[in-house]
């Protein structure tokens, strides 16, 4: 699902502001930098970052993996592991039990912090990873960024890799600033934001 | 005025411009003119979705169904709901496209470009032919939504929107 193949979802941005595109040794140097970093043998819950958009298994980067004539493309991939509350209640009950029995006293409160951090960190390295991954595309010559994706999570963590990226955010291209890019000869933006709602059917506004 | 608030306070804009493009295509049996491109195919099927309010107060009404004809959504519209979503065909020239249009933020969700077949070989350059291939048919058709949606801009901002299409609107609903 999405660019390379079956339905797609699409998010429109535009640069929050101009640039000047960099060059593709400095593009390729970038999104090395902000490159996906697996998690498969780290206790993390999550993990985010560039790939290729054709293999999202690699972040080489090597300019024609990107380069697509005036397209940069790429996709951020998203690998993260669920503990479900439940089994880690689970454990760390019998983790609570298996100490007690060495011990006279009770667990302490940073005991029973410090046990549950071990717990996790634990069970975290034996919970399997799920991978997401959502193209991209950026138009450099248009100014704008497209996301292969419409969810509110997807869209936080794209905006913010994008802005640690590439130095500059994206603006979500919502009617009103579609509106503002293509107003008629004659409006102005005024005409624009003093607009109201129209009562569609039977009386009101206009 | 930060991005949420311009969401909620203008939010009206997409809304409106999904009714419009409703009226505008059952008012030409599907077929919309574009000034310098000719003539697009819209039909609006399978699903609707109309709200009323917001946050809280919001409430939806969804139209579904195979051969829909939409006599619940002009309905909905009677009583003062706007159109939030809605699955559309649009046909260009020898072009065509499946979507679901969200008023919000003119997202596009379930895009299906008909008639375009993804290669069966799988080595690199096929891929990266089949992904310009398919940019350039979304790329086709955000520029169509686009330009559709400056059509609408440009008559709701016209002083003459009361009078005219506006009017023509509600003769619609009216008549529906």
């Amino acid at each position: 699902m999405g660019l390379l193949q079956g339905a797609v979802r699409l998010t429109r941005y535009r640069l929050a502001e101009a640039i000047e595109t960099p060059d593709d040794q400095d593009l390729a140097e970038r999104l090395r930098t902000h490159a996906f970093v697996s998690i498969e043998n780290a206790p993390q819950e999550s993990s985010s970052g560039w790939v290729e958009i054709l293999n999202p298994f690699t972040s080489r980067f090597e300019p024609h993996h990107f380069r697509l004539g005036d397209m940069v493309t790429l996709a951020l991939r998203t690998d993260s592991r669920r503990l479900a509350p439940a089994v880690l209640k689970r454990y760390l009950t019998l983790a609570e039990a298996d100490l007690r029995a060495s011990t006279d006293k009770g667990l302490s409160r940073d005991q029973r912090a410090e046990l549950k951090d071990r717990v996790r960190l634990e069970l975290l390295t034996r919970t399997p990873v799920a991978t997401s991954v959502s193209e991209a595309v950026w138009f450099t010559q248009e100014g704008e960024v497209w996301l292969a994706g419409t969810g509110t999570k997807e869209r936080e963590r794209f905006e913010d890799l994008w802005r640690r990226t590439f130095g500059v955010g994206l603006v979500w291209q919502i009617p009103f600033l579609l509106a503002s890019r293509c107003l008629p000869q004659g409006a102005g933006p005024e005409d624009l934001s003093g607009l109201k709602p129209a009562a569609l059917y039977g009386q009101g506004r206009d | 005025m930060d991005l949420v608030d311009l969401i909620r306070e203008k939010r009206f804009l997409g809304q409106e411009f999904l009714t419009w493009l409703w009226f505008v295509s059952e008012r030409g049996a599907g077929r919309v003119p574009i000034e310098g491109h000719g003539t697009v195919e819209i039909h609006f099927e399978e699903r609707m979705v109309l709200e009323t309010g917001l946050d809280l107060y919001r409430q939806t009404v969804t139209c579904q169904g195979r051969n829909l004809d939409l006599t619940e959504a002009r309905a909905a519209l009677r009583e003062g709901k706007k159109v939030s979503q809605a699955r559309l065909r649009v046909a260009s020239a020898d072009k065509e496209w499946r979507l679901t249009l969200s008023a919000d933020g003119l997202d596009m969700t379930g895009v299906r470009l008909i008639g375009h077949r993804d290669p069966f070989e799988q080595g690199p350059e096929e891929q990266a032919g089949r992904l310009l291939d398919r940019l350039g048919l979304l790329k086709e058709l955000t520029d169509l939504m686009d330009r559709l949606f400056a059509i609408f801009l440009a008559k709701r901002l016209d002083p003459d929107w009361p009078g005219q299409e506006l009017a023509a609107i509600r003769r619609w609903l009216r008549e529906a």
